[in-house]
């Protein structure tokens, strides 16, 4: 198992306001990340460190060993996807694709040449003419081509329709099935991403809040139903709570199985375990998968 | 990476084609007109016999007359003057700004070309349809001028700012300013207004303050009779000062000029200065993108 993305500690400041601060994370090579977190929290910030746009003001941060954006070579491991998806308007769908083979040494023509047909994408066009929803894929396509080994989306969902949406994952998802590409997307919509992903990184206010492997944290967390008189079970941390005249309701991260048999137990979506973080933004959790798993960096 | 330099230049170099060909068209048809005033005036004639403008001034006021008449005269050149200077502006000023307010920037460099390559790129492909426009406005003009460069010369202002090499650097300049300034305002509007403005500070004063003193000018002192060769030492020469006295005084008559033979030298030098400064602003883009743009 090795590391795509490694980041120390990593800041960056635009004047005296840290969009992001001592954040500290590993993607795992061949994983599918989701980067959660509120407007604002720096996911844009944390996305553009990792592909050489901006550089950090504090800590560092590798991509395969490499400074993002150091060289052509560095550059050449990874595409990225920005939130607008930006093509040139007035340059044709067919240009885009010769720019592309202009500019990455490892472009794959017919790649993108057959993805775009499948969509009904026509090459004469000018980017500016199309949809939104082919903009995107445009703009995606143009990123898979280019073959990296790290693949970077903004909110690459966030202004599609629901086909679209569903079409643009697809191709993602193919991709990194096919040839094991390692995605990191963010989003705000939590829903979409349980089936999409195998590793969650929450961000709040600039921070790593959470940072785990999605199996592990939805095994380790539970919601507790039990009567409000007993005594609490031993766990980790306590997410949220309710408490009535008669019920508990607790979210909880566990230390171990709860033994007590009054209360009831039960399994969170992942979308209820990212808010219920969310709503706690002094609540953290970290599991290191890589060093946990043998420590290999 | 050149095919796309030139792929995103492609518009700008066809807007820049239309405008050359419709100069050159207007230019041709006037200058022609031009051309046969001179020779039917009999200034062209006058000229010839190795006289200068003042001898001639009989004839000479007949082709300034119908050069008003057929081609509104001189004031053409006095605006085709600007031309280079704003053909770079326009090119340079929006080169990065642009991708930067449309977002494409975030396209391009994440490509595999670092920053520093896709800007040298990027420049001088841009650079290169600024050259081939002001070559081709240039060639046009120096065709019009000829005729007024038999009767002013080429060294004093109207003929020295559309001959020779200083429109090139003049064009270089104002496109290396726009560079710069594209990647320090970030935005196509600021970034062409902040060029234009220093463009022509600076494009002033070499004019006014720096051009005059690039060599040392000549200068010819008598009293009483002016010398023979007078004439042909001050035809087509760059007057700086005139110093006549009154009739019948003591002080000696004083021309202080650049002479007509001065021309390469003056433009070789002053092209030196502007391409150096050129450079200057380049560089400056160059190390900001790849240091401070992160």
């Amino acid at each position: 198992m090795s590391v795509a993305l490694e980041a120390t500690g990593v800041g960056r400041s635009f004047g005296a306001t840290w969009a992001l601060r001592n954040s500290s994370l590993q993607l795992r090579s061949g994983s599918v990340t989701a980067l959660v977190g509120p407007n604002g929290a720096g996911k844009s910030t944390l996305l553009q460190l990792a592909v050489g746009l901006l550089r950090p003001s504090e800590g560092s941060i590798k991509v395969f060993g490499f400074t993002p954006g150091s060289s052509s070579k560095a550059l050449g491991q990874v595409g990225y996807l920005a939130q607008d998806h930006p093509l040139y308007r007035g340059v044709s769908v067919a240009d885009h694709l010769r720019m592309g083979k202009d500019m990455n040494p490892a472009w794959d023509d017919e790649f993108a040449r057959a993805h775009l047909a499948s969509l009904d994408i026509p090459p004469r066009r000018r980017a500016g003419a199309l949809s939104g929803g082919q903009q995107a894929q445009v703009a995606l396509t143009l990123a898979l081509a280019t073959r990296p080994a790290l693949l970077v989306l903004d909110e690459p969902v966030a202004s599609l329709d629901p086909v679209a949406r569903r079409d643009f994952m697809t191709t993602v998802l193919t991709d990194a099935a096919d040839r094991g590409t390692t995605v990191i997307l963010s989003s705000h919509v939590v829903s979409e991403l349980e089936r999409v992903c195998d590793h969650l990184v929450v961000l709040t206010a600039g921070h790593v809040q959470v940072d785990g492997e999605i199996d592990t944290l939805l095994e380790r967390h539970r919601l507790l139903v039990g009567p409000s008189g007993i005594p609490r079970p031993h766990v980790r941390q306590v997410l949220s709570e309710t408490v009535t005249d008669r019920e508990a309701t607790l979210i909880v991260e566990l230390a171990e199985p709860v033994a007590d048999p009054r209360w009831t137990t039960s399994p969170l979506s992942l979308e209820e375990l990212t808010l219920a973080y969310l709503r706690d933004p002094e609540a953290g959790s970290r599991y290191h998968p890589l060093r946990s798993a043998g420590g290999t960096r | 990476m050149t095919w796309t330099a030139w792929r995103l230049s492609r518009s700008t170099a066809i807007a820049t084609a239309i405008f050359a060909a419709v100069s050159v068209v207007y230019l041709l048809w006037t200058g022609s007109q031009l051309r046969s005033s001179f020779a039917s005036t009999g200034l062209q004639a006058c000229l010839a016999g190795g006289h200068i403008r003042q001898d001639c001034s009989e004839v000479a006021y007949n082709f300034y007359q119908l050069t008003r008449t057929l081609t509104g005269g001189q004031p053409v050149v006095g605006v085709l003057s600007l031309v280079p200077g704003l053909i770079g502006a326009f090119i340079g000023g929006p080169l990065v700004a642009r991708e930067i307010e449309t977002g494409t920037l975030r396209l391009a460099w994440t490509q595999a070309v670092t920053r520093g390559r896709w800007l040298t790129t990027r420049s001088l492909v841009a650079l290169l349809v600024v050259i081939v426009g002001v070559a081709i406005i240039t060639a046009a003009l120096t065709y019009w001028r000829w005729p007024l460069d038999q009767v002013d010369g080429r060294v004093e202002v109207n003929g020295y700012d559309v001959q020779g090499v200083i429109p090139f650097a003049y064009a270089i300049l104002a496109f290396s300013l726009g560079v710069t300034f594209s990647v320090l305002t970030r935005r196509v509007v600021p970034s062409i207004a902040a060029t234009l403005g220093v463009f022509f500070l600076v494009r002033t004063v070499l004019e006014t303050v720096v051009r005059p003193r690039l060599l040392s000018p000549v200068t010819l002192s008598f009293t009483g009779k002016p010398p023979e060769n007078l004439d042909v030492l001050l035809k087509g020469s760059w007057l700086l000062e005139e110093r006549v006295p009154r009739p019948g005084s003591r002080f000696p008559t004083v021309y202080t000029f650049q002479p007509a033979a001065h021309f390469w030298p003056l433009q070789l030098r002053e092209a030196g200065i502007l391409l150096a400064l050129s450079v200057v602003a380049a560089t400056f883009a160059f190390y900001w993108i790849r240091g401070r743009m992160h």
